[in-house]
C-alpha cells in the first residue's frame, strides 16, 4: 500500500509537472490566435524542410535558407497579414497534433483538403490543385492506368493520399516512406517498380532525372489547404480572403511559375466548393480491442524479429570486436577500437541511412529488413563489445595463471577458464541492451519496415485514439521483454558457482 | 633435473632475483626460505615461467630456456609449453577455477592440453581426488569448500598433468592453523611418494620433515644451503641466524 501511495504521488506530481511544461509552449494557445499573430507580428507555420522540395526545403546553394513554393506563399500570406512568416521545422506526419498543441498558427506543407482532414481540423481554401503522378524507371514498360500495378511493388509517402489509393486498390505491395527522395532512390535501385505521388514532387524531382518518367495522365486531383485549428474562426476567415487575394493579383501564379508547377488546373482554384463535413469522433480502440491488438500484434512479430536477429549480430559481431582489440596487436587491434568509438559515437538513424540509401549507390542493396537487421546489429556491436570487454577484464589475473601453469595456450584459457566466467558477468548488461534493443527497433520505419510503434502511428492517425493504442501498444512492449529479464534472472542463478 | 643459472629479475629497476645458481637432483625436495620480498616466489614463477627473467638459464629435464626474451617463434613458445608440462604449480591462494566442479576442475587441463578422453580424464581425476582425501567432495564448487580443501584440490589439479616437478608457492600461508595440518599431511605423503618437489614455505616443522635441502634466500641471492639440520640448528651465516630468531620468535 505505502509503494502504491507513493507512486501516485510520484504520478501526480510527474503530470503536474509536464501540464506545467506543456502549457508554456502549448495548451495556453486556444483563444483568438488572429489577435495573438498581429500582436506578436509574426506567422509561425508548420512544415516539415526535410519532407522536401518543392514544398519547403533547405536551399542547395544555400543550406542555411529555406527555400521552396509554400516557403514563398506563407511570405506573401504574412505580408497580407502584415506580419512576418517565421517557419516552424516539425515531421510531416504529427503536423496535425502539433497544431492542435499550438506548436504554431497554421499548416503550410501540402495539407490535402480531404474530409479526414476536415474533420479534425479547420482548413483554408485551396492554394493548390494537385494530382497523383506515376513514375517509373525509364527502361520500364509504361503503366496507364494505376490498377496496372497490381502485383507490383509500389512506393508511397506515409500518411499521403497515394497511399490511400493504393491501400484501397489492394493487392500492391506497398512501401511506405518518411520523405520525398528515398522512394526514388529505391526506385532507381530497383527495390520498387513505380512511384506514386503528389505531381508537385513528381514535376521537382522525376521529371528532370534521366532515369525516371511519368507513367499514363496525372490523376485523382485534390487541393492543398491550409490547416488552421478548429476554434480559430477568425484566422480562418483572414486566411482565405488573403488566398483569394493572392490568386486574383497572380501572386500564387508567379509563385508556381517560379518552381515549375503551374498548370491549367491551377486557374480553376475558384471553382472548389466545401461539402460540410460531420464531426468526426475518436475510436475507442480499447473497447474494440479484438480488432486492433491483432494489427497491433503483426507489427510486433516484425520488432521480434528485427531484435533477435539484430541482437544474434551484434553478439557475433561484438565477440569478434572484443576478441580483436584485446588479443590481436596493432594495426588489427586498432581497427576494431576504431570500430567501437565511431559507431558508438555516431547516431543509429544515419548509419541506418548509410546502409539503406548509401550502400546502393555503391551496388549493394538490402532489403529494408535486412538492411534493419544489420543496422541494429552491426550498431548495437559495438556496445557489445564493450560489455564483453569488462566482463573478460573482470576475471581475475589469478584464474588466468593457474589455467597458464597447466599448460592451457591463450586459446584455450580464453575458451575454457575466462569466456564461461565472463559470461556470467556479463548477462545483466546484455539484457539490458536486449531489452533496449526492442524499443530501438522502432527506428526501422525510417526505413520503410513497418513494426509495432509504426502500426501505433497509422491506427493512432485514423483512430485518433493516441491513449488506447498507446497503452496496448506500451502493453505489449513490456509482455516482450519482462519475459526477457525474467530468463536473464534465471540464467543467472542458474550459472552460480558462488554458492555462499 | 633442475639447473637454475645467474637468473637475473627486477621489476622496474627493483632487483628481485639478483643473481640465482641452484642443482636439484630427481627426487630431491627444496625447501626454499627468507623474509617476504627475498624473492622466493618469483624464482618459482619464473621456473614455470609466469615471470620471465631479465638474464640466465633454466633447465628442468631436457628442456632449457634463457631468460631476456619474450617468446617470438613457434619453437619458443613450444619451449615454454614444455617447461610448464614438466612443472606443476599450487598458488598460495588455490586459484581453482570458480566456475568449475572440484572434479572438472582436476578434469579439464588434462583433457584440454593433452587431449585425454573424458572418461579417462574422470578416472584420473577421482583417483587424485581419492590421494588427497577428496573423493566425497567431487561435485562441490570451490566456493563450497573449506580453504585446505581448496588446497588439496588444486594439489591434486596440478598432480593430473603428471608433471615431473612440483612448485609450491607458500601452500599454507592463507589457511588457519587448523586447516595447516591437512595440507602439511599431503605433502609430506608427495614426498614419501619420491616426488621431485620446491616448496617455499615459512613452515619450519615442514621443510624439517621434507626438505633434503634447504635454501636460505635473501635480497634476492642464495645467501646459505644446507641440510635442515645444517641451517636450522647450526647456520653458518649471520642473516640466516637473524632471520630464524625472528622467524621462531614470531
Amino acid at each position: 500500500m505505502g509503494f502504491i501511495r507513493q507512486w501516485t504521488r510520484w504520478l501526480g506530481w510527474s503530470l503536474f509537472l509536464t501540464c506545467l511544461v506543456m502549457g508554456d509552449t502549448g495548451f495556453a494557445a486556444s483563444g483568438d490566435t488572429l489577435a495573438l499573430i498581429k500582436q506578436r507580428g509574426v506567422l509561425l507555420w508548420g512544415a516539415d524542410a526535410e519532407g522536401g522540395a518543392p514544398y519547403a526545403f533547405p536551399d542547395p546553394q544555400n543550406p542555411g535558407q529555406i527555400t521552396g513554393f509554400e516557403y514563398d506563399l506563407a511570405n506573401a500570406l504574412a505580408a497580407k497579414l502584415g506580419v512576418k512568416a517565421q517557419l516552424v521545422q516539425n515531421e510531416w506526419d504529427q503536423l496535425i497534433p502539433a497544431l492542435e498543441r499550438g506548436n504554431f498558427d497554421i499548416i503550410l506543407n501540402g495539407l490535402e483538403l480531404t474530409d479526414e482532414n476536415r474533420q479534425r481540423i479547420a482548413m483554408s481554401r485551396p492554394y493548390y490543385v494537385y494530382a497523383q503522378q506515376m513514375i517509373v524507371r525509364k527502361d520500364s514498360p509504361e503503366v496507364a492506368k494505376v490498377e496496372g500495378f497490381k502485383g507490383k511493388s509500389v512506393g508511397v509517402l506515409s500518411y499521403s493520399v497515394a497511399e490511400r489509393i493504393v491501400e484501397h486498390l489492394g493487392g500492391v505491395d506497398v512501401h511506405v516512406y518518411p520523405g520525398n527522395v528515398e522512394s526514388f532512390i529505391d526506385l532507381k535501385a530497383g527495390r520498387i517498380e513505380a512511384v506514386l505521388l503528389d505531381l508537385p514532387i513528381a514535376l521537382y524531382y522525376a521529371k528532370p532525372d534521366p532515369a525516371l518518367k511519368f507513367s499514363g495522365e496525372s490523376f485523382a486531383p485534390g487541393y492543398y489547404g491550409i490547416g488552421i485549428r478548429k476554434d480559430d474562426v477568425s484566422l480562418q476567415l483572414a486566411i482565405n480572403q488573403a488566398i483569394e487575394d493572392l490568386s486574383q493579383d497572380h501572386t500564387l501564379e508567379k509563385i508556381y511559375r517560379k518552381y515549375g508547377l503551374w498548370d491549367d488546373r491551377q486557374a480553376n482554384l475558384a471553382d472548389y466548393h466545401p461539402d460540410i463535413v460531420k464531426e468526426r469522433k475518436s475510436v475507442s480502440t480499447l473497447s474494440q480491442w479484438q480488432k486492433y491488438l491483432p494489427v497491433l500484434l503483426k507489427g510486433a512479430i516484425v520488432t521480434v524479429e528485427l531484435s533477435v536477429l539484430g541482437m544474434v549480430v551484434a553478439v557475433l559481431t561484438g565477440l569478434v570486436l572484443v576478441l580483436t582489440r584485446l588479443y590481436t596487436f596493432p594495426p588489427l587491434s586498432w581497427l576494431a577500437i576504431a570500430y567501437i568509438e565511431i559507431i558508438r559515437g555516431t547516431p543509429l538513424l544515419i548509419q541506418l541511412f548509410l546502409i539503406y540509401y548509401g550502400l546502393p549507390q555503391i551496388g549493394i542493396k538490402l532489403n529494408a529488413f535486412f538492411a534493419g537487421v544489420l543496422g541494429l546489429g552491426l550498431n548495437y556491436a559495438a556496445y557489445e563489445a564493450e560489455n564483453y570487454r569488462a566482463g573478460i577484464q573482470a576475471v581475475p589475473r589469478a584464474q588466468i595463471e593457474a589455467a597458464q601453469a597447466l599448460g592451457m595456450n591463450r586459446w584455450q584459457t580464453l575458451r575454457h577458464i575466462v569466456l564461461p566466467q565472463a559470461f556470467r558477468i556479463v548477462i545483466p548488461p546484455v539484457t539490458n541492451d536486449f531489452i533496449a534493443m526492442f524499443k530501438d527497433s522502432s527506428i526501422v520505419s525510417v526505413i520503410t519496415m513497418v513494426e509495432l510503434t509504426k502500426v501505433y502511428g497509422m491506427l493512432a492517425m485514423t483512430t485518433y485514439d493516441y491513449i488506447g493504442l498507446g497503452l496496448m501498444t506500451a502493453g505489449i512492449y513490456f509482455a516482450l521483454s519482462y519475459p526477457t529479464s525474467l530468463f536473464a534472472g534465471w540464467l543467472e542463478r542458474r550459472l552460480r558457482y558462488d554458492h555462499r | 633435473m633442475i639447473i637454475v643459472e645467474k637468473l637475473f629479475k627486477s621489476y622496474r629497476g627493483t632487483p628481485v632475483l639478483h643473481g640465482i645458481d641452484l642443482r636439484q637432483q630427481r627426487g630431491e625436495v627444496l625447501v626454499l626460505i627468507g623474509a617476504s620480498g627475498c624473492g622466493k616466489s618469483t624464482l618459482l614463477r619464473c621456473l614455470n615461467q609466469l615471470e620471465l627473467a631479465d638474464s640466465g638459464q633454466i633447465t628442468i629435464g631436457d628442456t632449457t630456456i634463457s631468460g631476456g626474451k619474450p617468446p617470438r617463434s613457434r619453437a619458443d613458445w613450444e619451449n615454454q609449453h614444455q617447461l610448464r608440462l614438466r612443472t606443476g604449480m599450487v598458488f598460495q591462494t588455490f586459484n581453482l577455477f570458480h566456475h568449475l566442479s572440484l572434479l572438472q576442475n582436476v578434469m579439464r587441463a588434462p583433457c584440454v592440453v593433452k587431449g585425454l578422453p573424458p572418461k579417462e580424464a574422470e578416472d584420473l581425476a577421482r583417483k587424485l581426488l581419492g590421494k588427497v582425501g577428496l573423493s566425497d567432495k567431487a561435485s562441490l564448487y570451490p566456493s563450497q569448500l573449506s580453504g585446505g580443501q581448496q588446497q588439496r584440490g588444486a594439489i591434486a589439479r596440478a598432480l593430473a598433468m603428471e608433471p615431473e616437478v612440483m612448485l609450491f608457492d607458500e601452500p599454507t600461508s592463507a589457511l588457519d592453523p587448523g586447516l595447516k595440518e591437512e595440507v602439511m599431511a599431503v605433502i609430506r605423503q608427495l614426498s614419501a611418494d619420491g616426488m621431485t618437489m620446491m616448496v617455499v614455505t615459512h613452515e619450519m616443522k615442514l621443510a624439517r620433515d621434507i626438505a633434503n635441502k634447504v635454501l636460505f634466500l635473501a635480497e634476492g641471492r642464495i645467501v646459505e644451503t644446507g641440510t635442515p639440520d645444517q641451517i636450522f640448528y647450526n647456520p653458518q651465516s649471520e642473516r640466516t641466524r637473524d632471520f630464524l630468531r625472528r622467524g621462531n620468535s614470531g
